[in-house]
């Protein structure tokens, strides 16, 4: 054990400040030269508690009249600037509640929000398209097409029920093809 | 026959005044031996008392109140020397007049007793913010260690530490400022002019 924390060890011990470890590394009998030590530190523990006061001729009631008007003015002053505290209707538990629930509204808002904007509403109908060399069927995002060859005549019909017939006859050949497709 | 219970209303005022009564002077004596100086010790303080006022609804507890408010001016005092560094000090003695009460008492007695606070004074100016504070809490103060380290926000073992390496420097400072020697049986050093307080 070095001087410094031997001496920082009486330190403590000499003034029943150590630790149960502290006083178990120092459970030998203390030389006469670490009683001699104690005998010092206890010493100036006991002169301390005089300094709790001031010393008896410092002018304390001046000092302290002088104090209590400025700590009284300036807690007045803090009185006059001080805001208006927040009003505190409800607790943090309703105000989680409330919180959670606006939330919840802003994203439901948000959610339906490109359907109110959309400016034209889908056709909740099916719709029978036909363009040259296809024939398409859809109801709003679904649907289908039949793409054909371009060349010759062709008939189209769509049914009301989302089922599509296309009858498609050969020129040349005078073969008849028949598609006829039910939409699910 | 009933008896009616009144309730005396204080006006804030007074008790404002009274709170300042009562707890003043210790909050500047610790104030003072940390920041070693009458006139920081001074503002220091009166930003206390002041911030303490304005939440004087949650010190009505007068023992909550000085362990509060020990705290704070702990605190202040510690984080204003941060800020500044070592700040210069000022005697006691060369600070306010002499009190009337002084005047006309024994000037020897009273000399002995300025080199008494003042050797005090030196003494802890050469530990470190941290450690004169827990010095003065602890030995001058008189609170206990768990109050120590409530005060400084921190545990017992570094209490315990720094308490040790003040009461070490403490008894270098005065063995050498009394200029005794620095033999282990050489008798123990003493502040002169003060008795023992036991």
């Amino acid at each position: 054990m070095t001087d410094k924390t031997r001496e920082s060890l009486r330190a403590l011990l000499a003034n029943g400040d150590a630790s149960w470890w502290q006083r178990l590394k120092a459970w030998r009998k203390a030389d006469a030269e670490e009683v001699s030590l104690d005998h010092e530190f206890q010493q100036i523990r006991r002169q301390l508690p005089q300094f709790r006061d001031l010393p008896p001729y410092f002018a304390w009631d001046e000092l302290s009249r002088e104090m209590k008007a400025n700590i009284l003015v300036g807690a007045e002053a803090g009185d006059v600037v001080k805001t208006t505290p927040p009003l505190r209707v409800i607790g943090w538990k309703a105000g989680l509640a409330m919180g959670s629930l606006t939330m919840l509204m802003i994203v439901g808002y948000w959610w339906q929000l490109p359907r109110h904007l959309a400016g034209v509403v889908a056709p909740t109908q099916a719709v029978l398209q036909a363009s040259p060399g296809q024939l398409a069927v859809y109801q709003q995002d679904k649907g289908f097409s039949i793409v054909f060859e371009e060349t010759g005549s062709s008939l189209e019909l769509g049914g009301a029920s989302g089922s599509m017939r296309a009858d498609y006859v050969d020129q040349e050949t005078g073969q008849l093809t028949v598609a006829h497709v039910y939409l699910d | 026959m009933h008896e009616r219970a009144e309730t005396v209303v204080v006006p804030p005022v007074d008790r404002r005044s009274a709170f300042v009564e009562l707890h003043l002077k210790r909050v500047f004596v610790l104030v003072y031996r940390i920041v070693g100086n009458v006139a920081d010790a001074q503002d220091i303080t009166q930003d206390v008392f002041i911030k303490a006022l304005q939440r004087e609804d949650q010190l009505r507890d007068s023992a909550k109140a000085t362990q509060w408010l020990h705290r704070i001016a702990s605190n202040a005092a510690i984080d204003f020397l941060r800020r500044r560094g070592r700040a210069p000090q000022t005697a006691i003695e060369d600070g306010p007049e002499l009190s009337d009460a002084s005047r006309g008492a024994d000037p020897e007695q009273m000399l002995l007793r300025g080199e008494s606070h003042q050797l005090f004074q030196d003494a802890l100016q050469s530990l470190t913010p941290r450690e004169r504070t827990a010095l003065v809490l602890r030995d001058v103060e008189g609170l206990p260690a768990e109050s120590v380290a409530q005060t400084l926000g921190c545990s017992k073992a570094t209490v315990r530490s720094h308490i040790a390496n003040a009461r070490v420097k403490f008894r270098k400072f005065l063995r050498r400022r009394v200029q005794v020697s620095t033999s282990p049986t050489a008798p123990p050093v003493e502040f002169p002019g003060e008795e023992a307080a036991e």
